[in-house]
C-alpha cells in the first residue's frame, strides 16, 4: 500500500505512527484527526507567545539559605517558532563578571497537557528538561523538577521553578533549591520587563 | 553533601563548561545540508542548517521541508554533557506541540552516536514509546539519521531513513 504523503510527514514528528496504521491498528483517518487534534496551538500556546519580543532582565541570586543576593542584568529576546508552537528565548548578560549567554524553549504539550521548557548556557554543556502544570491557564506554571549540579558533583537534585506573568509587560521567573528539606531556599530570580 | 573547597569547585565546573573533543566533532558538523528520506517509494527534500551556539557548546538544528505547500519546520539541538559523559538531543517541530528529549553515546569509535528514550505518539494516543535513534557518520560530508521504535523487542520497527549530505 502507498502511503499518502502527509502519512510522511506525519512519521518525522509521530514516529510509531505509520507502522502501526499499516498494520490496521488504528485507521489513518482516526489517526489524523487525532495528531490534527494534538499539534494545533491552543490556548496555552497564545499565552506563552505573548512573550514575543525584547526584555530587559535582572537577577538576583542566593549561592546557599543565609548567604547575601548577588545581581546580574542582561537582555532577553524572545521568539515564537514553529508556527505558533514554541517561544525561543536568548539570553545575553553578565554574570559574576563573566559574559552570560543562555538558550532555551518554552512549549505546551497538547497530549500529555504539560507545559515544558528547555534550558542550557554558556555555563555548563548540560541541558535541563522540564515539565511544569498551570492552574491558572499559564499565567503562572510550576515546573518540579531534578537538575545536576556539577560544580558540586551532584545529580538528579530536586528544584522548582516557577514563571509567573505581573503584567503584560513584566514576567519572573523564580527558583528554589534543596526541595522537599527543610533547607528550602530560593536560588534565584530573574524579573523580566519589556523594552519600551 | 561533602564539604568541599572552593579550588574543587571551580575545577568542577571548568571540567563540566568547557567544550571538549565531542563539541569539536560537532562543530566540524556545522554547515548546510540536503536531507533525502525515503518512505514507501517516495523521495522528499529538506534543507538542514547546523550551527554552534553557546560558545561551541550545543548544535542546533533548523529543519524545513515544503511538500505540496505545506510546510515542515523543525528545531533541534543536540550536545555532550560532560558531567553525565552523554550526548543529548531534544527536537520539536511544527507538526507537534510536544518536545522530545533522547540521550546518547558513541559507538565504534564514534562512527555513530546511539540515542536511547521514549517518545509520545499522539496520533496513536500512546505515552512512552521505547525509541533509538542512530546517527551513522559515512564521512565528513554526509551522514545517516535512522530511527526505530521498541528496540530489542518482537515489535521492533524502523520508523525512519534520513541521508544528510553536505550542500
Amino acid at each position: 500500500m502507498k502511503k499518502p504523503i502527509l502519512l510522511v510527514l506525519v512519521g518525522v514528528m509521530c514516529l510509531s505512527a505509520v507502522a502501526y496504521a499499516q498494520e490496521g491498528q488504528m485507521s489513518e483517518e482516526a489517526m489524523m484527526k487525532k495528531w490534527m487534534e494534538v499539534a494545533s496551538p491552543k490556548a496555552e500556546h497564545e499565552m506563552l507567545a505573548k512573550s514575543a519580543g525584547e526584555w530587559d532582565y535582572t537577577m538576583t541570586f542566593w549561592m546557599g539559605p543565609d548567604a547575601p543576593p548577588q545581581s546580574a542584568k542582561g537582555t532577553c529576546s524572545d521568539k515564537v517558532i514553529n508556527g505558533g508552537r514554541v517561544v525561543e528565548s536568548d539570553m545575553s548578560g553578565e554574570m559574576m563578571g563573566m559574559p552570560y549567554e543562555g538558550h532555551g524553549h518554552t512549549g505546551y504539550d497538547n497530549f500529555n497537557k504539560t507545559f515544558w521548557a528547555t534550558w542550557t548556557d554558556n555555563m555548563t554543556t548540560g541541558m535541563m528538561f522540564m515539565e511544569g502544570t498551570s492552574t491558572d491557564g499559564g499565567k503562572t506554571i510550576v515546573f518540579n523538577t531534578t537538575m545536576d549540579e556539577p560544580v558540586m558533583d551532584v545529580k538528579d537534585k530536586p528544584v522548582r521553578f516557577v514563571s509567573k506573568w505581573l503584567s503584560d509587560d513584566e514576567h519572573v521567573l523564580e527558583s528554589w533549591d534543596e526541595v522537599g528539606t527543610p533547607h528550602e531556599f530560593k536560588a534565584f530570580e530573574i524579573k523580566y520587563t519589556r523594552k519600551k | 553533601m561533602a564539604e568541599m573547597t572552593h579550588e574543587e569547585m571551580m575545577q568542577n565546573w571548568m571540567k563540566n563548561a568547557t567544550p571538549g573533543p565531542e563539541h569539536e566533532r560537532m562543530s566540524k558538523e556545522c554547515g548546510e545540508y540536503i536531507v533525502t528520506m525515503n518512505e514507501g517509494g517516495t523521495e522528499m527534500k529538506g534543507a538542514v542548517k547546523l550551527d554552534m551556539i553557546l560558545g561551541g557548546r550545543v548544535q542546533i538544528q533548523d529543519f524545513t521541508m515544503d511538500y505540496n505547500g505545506m510546510p515542515f519546520q523543525g528545531h533541534g539541538m543536540t550536545g555532550f554533557d560532560n558531567f553525565t559523559k552523554r550526548y543529548w538531543f531534544t527536537w520539536n517541530d511544527n507538526m507537534s506541540t510536544g518536545l522530545f528529549t533522547l540521550y546518547g553515546t558513541a559507538r565504534d569509535g564514534g562512527k555513530q552516536i546511539v540515542f536511547e528514550g521514549k517518545m509520545d505518539s499522539p496520533g496513536m494516543n500512546m505515552c512512552d514509546v521505547p525509541a533509538r535513534h542512530v546517527y551513522t557518520y559515512i564521512n565528513d560530508d554526509e551522514f545517516k539519521y535512522e530511527a526505530w521504535n521498541f528496540p530489542d523487542t518482537p515489535n521492533e520497527k524502523k520508523t525512519m531513513e534520513m541521508h544528510y549530505k553536505r550542500k
